[in-house]
């Protein structure tokens, strides 16, 4: 599992994409999740604000995107729904239902022990 | 949290499924404003146009592949598969109408015949009388093991000394079946009664549904004028009004014969005090009405009409309970040394309920149980037929990059559609038969019983030749998908072979379809003769243009033995004053009846027989002139005449004067209806007569004696007549009404219809069997000519050959159809074997026909190999008309 969270580069698509228990597709899944916390976009939008806050590091192609925004709607996290845009063209605009809230908050927690399980790993490596 | 999401995932599913092609187009227009939006972004960055939207396009990586992926998020594919499938599926079966109406057909028959005859089985075995803890109700019988009678009732003596010396009964009560005639408004009618002891319904645990039932106080003498109806007769007769309670009925008791002493006189006044529950029915006494039996004191334990009804103490097993009888029964042979029982036994309520359908239900269930198998081996027959010729076909589509896991799913696919177009077609048809296998059961089975379809039975057997698909249809096509694609190819590019391990496995079922109909068909074939030997068994009367109506006088009405006799000559004499009448006549015990009463006596001039071999004889009372009407010829002497009425003389069988007179006239002769050391008259014979089957074809003549009498209260009157007699039967009733308008005339039947009813149950197991022989031999044939059709499909090359070398068109018909033959005699040769073993367990339920006839052998072989031959016909023909260049080209 640990292999294969390092291996895998935001990005790049791999065959197991479909497997929504994946703990590296929860990772999409969370950031995209917490981006449309903050409040409902489009999918360009979510492309471009995904880009700005991981501060280029985070590599989504669009190609992966909207599969993934696709399937937290089909499981009912995210809620689509067509709005006007500032320059007047119509957008599928993704909200988060009270579902995906939840979700929002076990994906965290999850990822915030994660995260300092690995830190500690390789922590461990420097000693 | 699972609901929670429902509300918002449901929705969507939906749309993906029925608003497809406005999901794909938003779709569309989600990811084309991306790319817009996207270009435009590298346009203000100082990109060209063109440039501009290419890089927006790469960031996409294929769009139709994101939109492929996008649209496998909506979890609805399958369905969009499946429709791919079942329409896939639906075109082959269209273009393959010969292999869909077989299998069709071979399921319908399958499926449908054991829907029905397991539906009507279900519903005798399982739907149990309405009686709580129904399996600790048993009737007791007593036994005289010397005469072979097993179901003997009791009298009351011996039921009192049961009922309070036995420990292994919770409760005993004695019924007994009597007749009554209802008079209630206009038409008096016959109600069938029974007489029951005071515990009989506590016993039973049944509560009324209106009223009460029995105290013990109206079980005394001249207290228990009180009725309780059935919810039958309540809703017949009295329009289920709840106010027929305290209504007073007169109800005639009509025993059947007075024996001796005169009949005691009884009140005909009962007050109705209850309604019984619906389907309140007990299987040995049928009755309409039941009244109290007065519990008079007897210490004689001869004869008797008690039968006893009890209920095992809770922790006493069967076999406990027969020890004790057979104790008590000892004793009570030394307290009543006169008894004619040796023995008790008792059955359960239930073994009587079921009776004597259980033969016939085992022999159905049989039957119908080959013939699903039957139609399972057509239905793997014709799979792996189909398989073998689409094995190309699928190597083709696995080499052009098919999932195997997708080919399969399509293939089972098939095999489901198959199975539910057969399976409707199978409810169909269970939903056809199953009305007139209720309507042809015959006997009291399915009287208080509801046959429903059984949809559980129907799971079943679509079940189970659905099973046999798959592992037919699916198991080979598994292993197909494994072998080497190029082998598979190459194998179906020949054009040959096509696995000879499947051909074996397809011979393999043939043999077997064709054993399993020779099982059923030499079934068919002894029941079939069982019923015409029945049917052509000499009854010894004339049973064309007879009426028969039984009359039972109430002897509390027609006290005097000369009112009855006076009434039934009036009748007589109306009767065959009636145009078209040729003669009438009346008996106490009609042939087909039963058999009259068995009495002791002695022969004039005869050598004493051993005090343990005095013969009996059965001993009729009859009418002058009843043996002109019912068509016994006279063999000797002559018929009783009115001037012979009550005087005594007797007419005798032919076996009987030849047994003691073989060498001398019989006329004059004395007969003692005694035994010899007791004394009594020689009474003169006057006749001899044709021997007569008293109780039906399937009993031996026994030696009978007739008397001239018309004293007794129930006769039944025999009508000859010159047209069609039911159109007399109107006449009849009105000339009995009109002596007496109280008088009802009951069970007016033709002699015929007797007849018919006598051999009721052998001829709807040898009808039920010839439809399911018919069915086995339709789908016999059907299997083999599939085999035989794909042999020369496969072998066109061999036979354009042998052709091309000077084969005639008759050595190539001999060579297929001798295939066929060898098929079929295999199956015949493994058939008999199995026939043997098998119909032996039949042995009871045949009449003139051994288990091992023959002729039925014989016959059912020659049927098959006939269809055997007829269905190889087809190909054979097809396989002469090969044209030898064409099929050498074909290479």
């Amino acid at each position: 599992m640990l292999r294969k969270l390092v291996s895998y580069t935001l990005g790049n698509r791999v065959d197991d994409m479909s497997k929504p228990e994946d703990l590296v597709q929860g990772t999409l899944d969370m950031l995209l999740l917490k981006i449309l916390a903050l409040q409902p976009m489009n999918g360009f939008a979510v492309s471009q604000r995904l880009k700005q806050v991981s501060g280029d590091v985070l590599q989504v192609s669009d190609g992966s995107l909207y599969p993934a925004l696709h399937k937290l709607e089909q499981e009912g996290w995210i809620n689509a729904e067509w709005k006007t845009t500032e320059n007047n063209r119509r957008a599928k605009f993704y909200s988060l239902t009270r579902l995906g809230r939840k979700k929002l908050e076990e994906e965290a927690d999850n990822w915030g022990r994660l995260s300092s399980a690995i830190s500690r790993v390789v922590r461990l490596k420097e000693v | 949290m699972r609901l929670g999401r429902w509300i918002y995932t449901i929705p969507l599913r939906l749309r993906s499924l029925f608003r497809r092609e406005q999901v794909d187009q938003e779709l569309d227009e989600e990811l084309r404003y991306h790319i817009e939006q996207k270009t435009e972004g590298y346009v203000a960055k100082g990109w060209s146009p063109s440039e501009a939207r290419r890089r927006a396009m790469l960031h996409m990586d294929g769009i139709e592949r994101s939109k492929e992926e996008c649209r496998e998020m909506r979890k609805v594919n399958w369905i969009h598969d499946l429709i791919q499938d079942l329409g896939y599926a639906a075109r082959q079966l269209r273009r393959n109408p010969g292999f869909t109406v077989v299998a069709v057909v071979t399921l319908a028959l399958g499926i449908g015949g054991t829907t029905a005859i397991l539906s009507v089985t279900k519903a005798v075995l399982l739907q149990a009388l309405p009686f709580p803890d129904l399996d600790r109700l048993v009737m007791v019988w007593g036994q005289n093991s010397e005469l072979g009678w097993n179901y003997m009732p009791f009298s009351p003596a011996e039921f009192a000394a049961y009922r309070d010396r036995s420990k292994s009964f919770e409760q005993i009560a004695g019924v007994e079946a009597i007749s009554f005639n209802l008079v209630a408004g206009v038409d008096p009618e016959v109600v069938a009664g029974g007489r029951a002891t005071a515990g009989l319904f506590s016993l039973l645990r049944v509560s009324p549904l209106l009223g009460r039932t029995f105290t013990p106080e109206e079980g005394q003498p001249g207290r228990g004028n009180v009725v309780l109806l059935t919810h039958d007769l309540w809703q017949r007769r009295f329009g289920a009004d709840p106010g027929v309670l305290g209504r007073v009925l007169k109800l005639y008791h009509t025993p059947a014969l007075i024996p001796g002493a005169e009949a005691q006189p009884v009140s005909d006044i009962f007050t109705v005090i209850g309604v019984l529950p619906p389907g309140f029915l007990l299987p040995t006494v049928q009755a309409e009405v039941w009244v109290p039996r007065a519990s008079e004191e007897q210490t004689t334990t001869r004869g008797g009409s008690l039968q006893m009804v009890a209920r095992l103490r809770p922790g006493v097993t069967p076999a406990g309970a027969q020890a004790e009888l057979d104790i008590l029964t000892r004793r009570m042979k030394q307290q009543f040394p006169e008894t004619a029982k040796d023995r008790a036994h008792f059955l359960t309520l239930q073994e009587h309920d079921i009776g004597d359908v259980r033969p016939t239900l085992l022999i159905l269930l049989a039957s119908v149980g080959l013939v699903l198998l039957i139609a399972c081996a057509n239905v793997a027959n014709l799979l792996l037929a189909r398989l073998t010729v689409r094995q190309r076909d699928m190597a083709m589509r696995l080499v052009l990059g098919a999932g195997r896991g997708r080919l399969l799913r399509q293939l089972l696919t098939e095999s489901l559609l198959l199975a539910v177009v057969g399976g409707a077609a199978g409810w169909l048809l269970a939903f056809w038969i199953t009305p007139g296998l209720v309507a042809l059961t015959p006997g009291d089975a399915l009287r208080h019983r509801q046959v429903t379809m059984d949809l559980s039975v129907f799971g079943a057997a679509l079940g189970v030749t659905l099973l046999t698909g798959l592992l037919f249809g699916l198991a080979p096509a598994f292993t197909a998908a494994r072998t080497e694609l190029a082998e598979a190819l190459q194998e179906g590019s020949r054009g040959a072979t096509g696995g000879t391990g499947r051909h074996r496995m397809r011979s393999a079922l043939v043999v077997a379809e064709v054993a399993m109909s020779l099982v059923v068909l030499v079934g068919a074939g002894l029941l079939a003769q069982t019923l015409l030997h029945l049917m052509r068994v000499e009854p010894g009367f004339n049973p064309h243009n007879l009426l028969t109506a039984r009359v039972a006088l109430p002897p509390a009405k027609y006290s005097a033995p000369q009112q009855r006799t006076t009434f039934f000559r009036q009748v007589l004499e109306r009767a065959r004053a009636l145009p078209g009448v040729q003669a009438a006549g009346a008996t106490t015990v009609l042939p087909t009846a039963g058999s009259p009463a068995a009495i002791f006596f002695t022969a004039e001039g005869q050598p004493p027989p051993a005090p343990d071999a005095i013969p009996t004889v059965n001993v009729s009372l009859v009418s002058p002139d009843y043996f002109r009407a019912m068509g016994i010829p006279i063999v000797r002497g002559s018929e009783f005449t009115e001037e012979n009425l009550g005087r005594i003389r007797v007419i005798v069988s032919e076996s009987l004067a030849r047994r003691y007179w073989p060498d001398e006239d019989p006329i004059g002769k004395g007969i003692k209806l005694n035994r010899p050391e007791n004394p009594g008259p020689f009474i003169p014979i006057l006749g001899v007569v044709k021997d007569v089957r008293q109780s039906g074809p399937q009993d031996e003549a026994r030696p009978a004696l007739y008397l001239p009498m018309l004293h007794q209260p129930a006769m039944t009157l025999v009508v000859r007549t010159a047209r069609d007699p039911l159109e007399l039967a109107a006449a009849l009733r009105r000339e009995v009404l009109a002596l007496d308008p109280e008088q009802p005339v009951h069970d007016v039947r033709t002699m015929e219809q007797r007849l018919d009813e006598v051999v009721a149950q052998e001829r709807f197991r040898a009808l039920l069997l010839g439809f399911f022989a018919g069915a086995a031999l339709l789908l016999a044939a059907l299997g083999i000519h599939g085999v035989i059709a794909y042999a020369v499909s496969q072998r066109t090359h061999e036979i354009g050959i042998r052709m091309a070398l000077g084969a005639q068109a008759r050595d190539v018909l001999r060579m297929v159809v001798g295939h066929g033959l060898r098929l079929a005699l295999t199956g015949l040769l493994i058939g008999a074997a199995a026939a043997l073993a098998l119909t032996r367990w039949m042995s009871t339920v045949l009449f003139g026909v051994s288990a091992v006839d023959p002729v039925s052998y014989f016959a059912a072989g020659a049927m098959l190999c006939a269809v055997a031959v007829a269905a190889c016909w087809l190909p054979a023909h097809r396989a002469t008309r090969v044209d030898p260049m064409a099929a050498l080209r074909h290479e």
